[in-house]
């Protein structure tokens, strides 16, 4: 499957998933994909790595000691178009909001509830680097 | 008492409110006094929170230029919905009242009492903040950072509009009494009406409704006393940079016994973050700092397939090179262009990330030999469980414990040592590596500054894989 199509899909889905489900992972996956196989060069290549940093630090702070994920995606490369860049940021977006509604569950413990609203907020400056 | 206990106290007060402004009348000069003032605390404790929560400010507005940011947002991007609020906020409460006596209506006790409440409410926000709002808690640290913003805002705005609801029943509160109190109070009959007729109460319905459950900041109780030695300390300019990333380095260093993956690995975000920040930088050597932006990066990617074997250890590097990289993508980064006064600052934090990819491969070395990483195994059980979720087919894969002969191990310390290595000007492809001699001209000042038993292992051992790996690959 090409990155665009499953990022889309990841998108639409990723608002209504559990938290544990596989798609929220898959998503931050996908993200870090795109960051990691965008071409890009200069000012636009430091844009793509200031939103993978953030992106990154926070998958690796909600999926700690997780078993490793593989997800397939045909595309070794991707170019650096706003198509890429919007797909992208929705995705993140939609994580970010998904995540935004887990912190308002108040039954759940308050420390994992800050720990998501951080995560969400790490995600919206991320993608303020994209746009 | 939480945040939320105190907003919740300040809405029933506001909604007693508004139920005596429609049912009573004013009294005396004295009452009407006090009524009024409690009214402006109250927007003025409102636009304090907003500013709380937004981390921004918002402009001493008239109410034309209030009515521009809030006929502006209608696409909600230029002004953020804290500085609408608060705008909004500043130019309903109108001029100063001639006084402030204590309230004897019900009208004017409601009014009060939420005044007050907010004022608490603003109070324990600001317990997690310093006088200069920078964080002083961990909680201050993730209110800077933008958690529960959306629902925090959208609280202040749900508990704006029950203003109006007090504002709407103003005039003919005020109405039924003495004339000449209708003309002192002419200018606060004013902002009330063009408050309730704009279009601020359909925006704080809209801001309002962007809740998505109860915020987390309801949850706040007041920051705990500590003293300054004990105070979260902020990441507030470059040279907090600096400090990270020479306390990272000197930290992987010296205690690389200790040292996890999540701590090279936040420490190589903040690297690539800072490598993106000096691209941006005037007169920079895009090329140069690209190229090593690109070798940290290889370190991420090859990071990923190993963790912890122990799962998260608390670790303040972690958490500071986390602090520094979100306030270089937030504060230095968007700050477009960046600054020529920065320009030396972030030139010299670059160069020292060849320190910290040498202290990173000190560490991984002492982590990988010490037991504690495990590293992504692919196996033919995995390739074949791939599974469907909708249209992406994933796979789950399994842990199993490093060693210095995995693949993935080989991948990580090659990457770190591609950045660390970098300056020499020898760009030595992966897997063709001199042995001891490379590393001894790579890090002859680190050998001897830390001649100390742990970094004397740390050598040792770099050599033990050099020489290892170049009995297995002879070149």
């Amino acid at each position: 499957m090409d990155y665009l199509t499953a990022a889309e899909y990841a998108t639409v889905t990723v608002p209504t998933a559990a938290l544990d489900d596989p798609i929220l992972r898959i998503g931050f996956s996908l993200a870090s994909h795109a960051w990691q196989h965008c071409a890009a060069d200069g000012t636009a290549a430091a844009d793509w790595d200031m939103f993978g940093v953030l992106v990154d630090g926070v998958a690796a702070d909600l999926y700690v000691g997780a078993p490793p994920i593989i997800v397939a995606i045909d595309d070794a490369r991707l170019t650096d178009s706003p198509e890429v860049r919007s797909v992208t940021v929705r995705l993140v977006e939609a994580a970010a909001a998904r995540l935004d509604k887990a912190a308002g569950d108040a039954s759940a413990d308050t420390r994992q509830r800050w720990a998501w609203a951080l995560a969400a907020a790490r995600l919206r400056t991320g993608v303020e680097q994209l746009r | 008492m939480t945040y939320g206990h105190w907003l919740d106290h300040a809405q029933a007060a506001l909604a007693e409110a508004a139920a005596a402004a429609g049912r009573d009348t004013a009294g005396g000069h004295a009452d009407t006094a006090g009524v009024m003032a409690a009214r402006r605390r109250t927007y003025l404790e409102l636009r304090r929170l907003a500013g709380l929560i937004s981390g921004v400010d918002a402009p001493e507005a008239t109410t034309g230029h209030a009515d521009l940011l809030v006929n502006a947002g209608r696409r909600m991007s230029k002004a953020g919905p804290g500085v609408i609020l608060g705008a909004g906020c500043w130019a309903a409460a109108g001029p100063v009242t001639p006084s402030r006596p204590a309230p004897i209506s019900a009208l004017g006790r409601h009014l009060a009492e939420a005044a007050t409440a907010l004022s608490t409410a603003g109070d324990i926000l600001a317990s997690h903040l310093d006088p200069g709002r920078r964080p002083r808690t961990p909680e201050g640290a993730a209110l800077r950072a933008g958690a529960g913003r959306t629902g925090g805002l959208a609280d202040i705005a749900s508990l704006a509009h029950a203003a109006v609801q007090v504002d709407r029943r103003l005039p003919r509160w005020l109405g039924r009494t003495d004339p000449t109190l209708r003309t002192v109070y002419r200018p606060v009959i004013d902002a009330a009406g063009w408050w309730t007729r704009s279009r601020y109460p359909t925006v704080l319905r809209q801001i309002a409704a962007h809740s998505d459950g109860t915020s987390v900041l309801r949850t706040l109780d007041v920051a705990p006393a500590g003293s300054r030695a004990t105070q979260l300390r902020p990441i507030t300019n470059l040279a907090d940079i600096t400090d990270v990333v020479d306390t990272s380095r000197a930290w992987l260093f010296g205690h690389a016994a200790q040292a996890t993956v999540g701590q090279v690995a936040a420490a190589a975000r903040l690297a690539i973050a800072i490598c993106a920040t000096a691209i941006r930088t005037p007169g920079a050597a895009a090329d140069e700092v690209g190229a090593s932006g690109n070798r940290w990066k290889a370190v991420v990617r090859t990071l990923g397939h190993v963790a912890d074997l122990g799962g998260a250890v608390d670790s303040s590097i972690v958490d500071r090179c986390v602090a520094a990289t979100g306030w270089l993508a937030g504060r230095i980064y968007g700050a477009q262009p960046i600054h020529p006064q920065w320009t030396d600052t972030v030139k010299a934090l670059h160069g020292k990330l060849l320190g910290l990819a040498d202290a990173s491969h000190a560490a991984m070395l002492h982590a990988v030999v010490g037991g504690s990483v495990c590293v992504r195994s692919f196996s033919d059980e995995t390739e074949r469980g791939f599974e469907r979720r909708g249209l992406i087919h994933h796979a789950a894969g399994r842990w199993q414990r490093a060693s210095l002969d995995d693949a993935s191990i080989e991948e990580v310390l090659d990457a770190l040592r591609s950045v660390a290595l970098a300056n020499t000007g020898e760009d030595i492809p992966a897997g063709e590596r001199q042995p001891a001699a490379v590393a001894r001209a790579a890090f002859p000042a680190a050998m001897t500054m830390f001649a100390t038993p742990a970094r004397t292992i740390t050598t040792s051992l770099l050599n033990h894989r050099d020489v290892r790996q170049t009995r297995s690959r002879p070149r």
